[in-house]
């Protein structure tokens, strides 16, 4: 395909329009589930039941959320974003409404399904295809970024503002009223809408979904990849839950934990752009490996280092910069080696090994504490967690795979 | 599934389209979210610990990203 023609696919929206609803409608969607936890006690109270079914209903969204996004990137790859996007916004707004006029737990599990139904597409793995295709191929890794850098913002702005409305209009006031902030989705879904046509996704032939996944599972590149993203995912979970008990255990004050997870948002927003950037003078496996490298350096130092509390916040700053960072150059080498076609789809299968990673992160921290009463066994683990990841993504070939190789970039 | 149109992409050159965000868009951002940022760590200054404390309740946040 010739350069001009796939000029000509790319689509009439400019492309800060693109990034600016994808990212609003990312921060929306990361910031607002993250505040779910907040609503715990009140809402237990409430209806006077435990807190399992909350749990179990937080659990079932994250189940849910993993699953599903596959298939929001799937159809979002074939279909367009924006059908994705309409029905996952109103599976947002249905499961914070639910929430506020729950009865019984029968109604939190509900709402827990809806809540990761509409995370799953509406959060960064369903929109980096849509972006992706967006963009051109030398500005991609940028574009997506973005969507970081706002998945960042909102996850660090919508807590404290969400603990002000709870005790200023009370949690089911503000439940309506979160669930209201998420209806902004809908009109922002326009933007990002429109069917991919093979021009705009650079590839002569079309592939199926099934050739799609087995064209990547074949590829060792992606294992490689993916097997990556499950130690990040593994680090952020256990450092983002059980940060504030190691500072209490160290006999800390309690503002040390805040600020600590303060200045890892912070920092991490800085790290995602300076990542999305670099991708302009490294490769994009170097980034990575750097990325891992440099975590391994933060949990040593939390091992060896004298501790006091601006020294820990410190470390998580320095951590906040290597947090996030690894979306946008992971998700850009799926794009560089199968083309922007179902780019969604495989991020998402990536991502489902980041989320596996979380969990394994957060019971494996509380296992191995319980046992121990330490948190050392799981800083050594972190370590050689990260230098593995660093020394996978080393070999990962930066280059589209055969089939596309023959066609120019897009 | 859903009412929403999904058109086909235009037959529009990248040329026609404005790339970059128009200067006071992006003024207008900027400022928001520097409001925004503020406001949200000013929150945190003054009531972290009750923000901790009610987070702590729930043992498993099972997600980050």
């Amino acid at each position: 395909m010739s350069a001009q023609a796939i000029a000509a696919a790319r689509p009439a929206r400019p492309l800060w329009l693109v990034i600016l609803a994808a990212g609003t409608i990312v921060g929306l969607a990361m910031g607002l589930r993250q505040v779910m936890g907040l609503y715990l006690k009140p809402l237990t109270t409430e209806l006077g039941i435990g807190r399992e079914p909350f749990s179990n209903a937080m659990a079932i969204a994250n189940l849910t959320w993993g699953v599903l996004t596959i298939v929001a990137g799937a159809v979002a790859d074939r279909y367009g974003a924006g059908r994705v996007l309409i029905v996952s916004g109103l599976a947002t707004v249905s499961s914070f409404y639910l929430m506020a006029t729950a009865q019984n737990p029968l109604d939190l599990y509900i709402a827990g399904l809806l809540a990761g139904a509409g995370v799953a597409g509406t959060g960064v793995p369903a929109l980096v295809g849509a972006v992706g295709r967006a963009a051109p191929a030398e500005r991609r890794t940028a574009a997506i970024a973005s969507l970081g850098m706002a998945s960042g913002i909102g996850t660090l702005i919508a807590f404290p503002y969400a603990h002000v409305l709870i005790e200023t209009i009370g949690w089911k006031a503000s439940l309506m009223v979160i669930s209201a902030t998420c209806l902004l989705i809908l009109p922002l879904a326009w933007p990002l809408a429109g069917k991919p046509t093979p021009s705009a996704v650079g590839a002569a032939k079309s592939q199926t979904l099934v050739e799609a996944f087995q064209e990547a599972f074949r590829h060792p590149s992606f294992w490689l990849l993916t097997s990556g993203f499950f130690v990040c995912g593994f680090h952020l979970a256990f450092y983002g839950v059980h940060l504030p008990a190691f500072v209490s255990d160290l006999g800390m004050p309690s503002w040390v934990g805040v600020w600590a997870l303060m200045a890892v948002g912070v920092a991490n927003i800085i790290g995602t752009y300076a990542a999305g950037q670099s991708a302009r003078f490294v490769e994009r496996r170097v980034g990575l490996s750097f990325i891992y490298f440099m975590r391994s350096f933060a949990f040593l130092g939390l091992l060896f280092l004298p501790l006091t509390p601006w020294l820990i916040i410190a470390i998580s700053a320095l951590l906040g910069l290597f947090w996030l960072s690894t979306v946008p150059l992971t998700s850009t080498l799926v794009g560089i080696f199968f083309g922007t076609q179902w780019m969604s789809m495989l991020f998402g299968f990536v991502f489902l090994s980041h989320q596996l990673g979380s969990f394994a992160g957060l019971w494996l921290a509380g296992t191995l504490y319980d046992s121990t009463k330490s948190y050392d066994s799981m800083w050594w683990i972190s370590i050689a967690l990260a230098m593995f990841a660093a020394l996978i993504h080393w070999p990962i070939r930066e280059r589209p795979v055969a089939r596309l190789r023959e066609q120019p970039a897009t | 599934m859903t009412s929403i149109s999904e058109p086909q992409v235009a037959p529009q050159t990248a040329a026609e389209v404005p790339e970059r965000m128009p200067r006071a868009v992006r003024l207008g951002l900027t400022l928001a979210l520097a409001l925004l940022m503020m406001g949200a760590l000013y929150l945190v200054a003054v009531r972290g610990e009750a923000l901790l404390v009610d987070l702590s309740t729930l043992g498993q946040r099972l997600w980050c990203f």
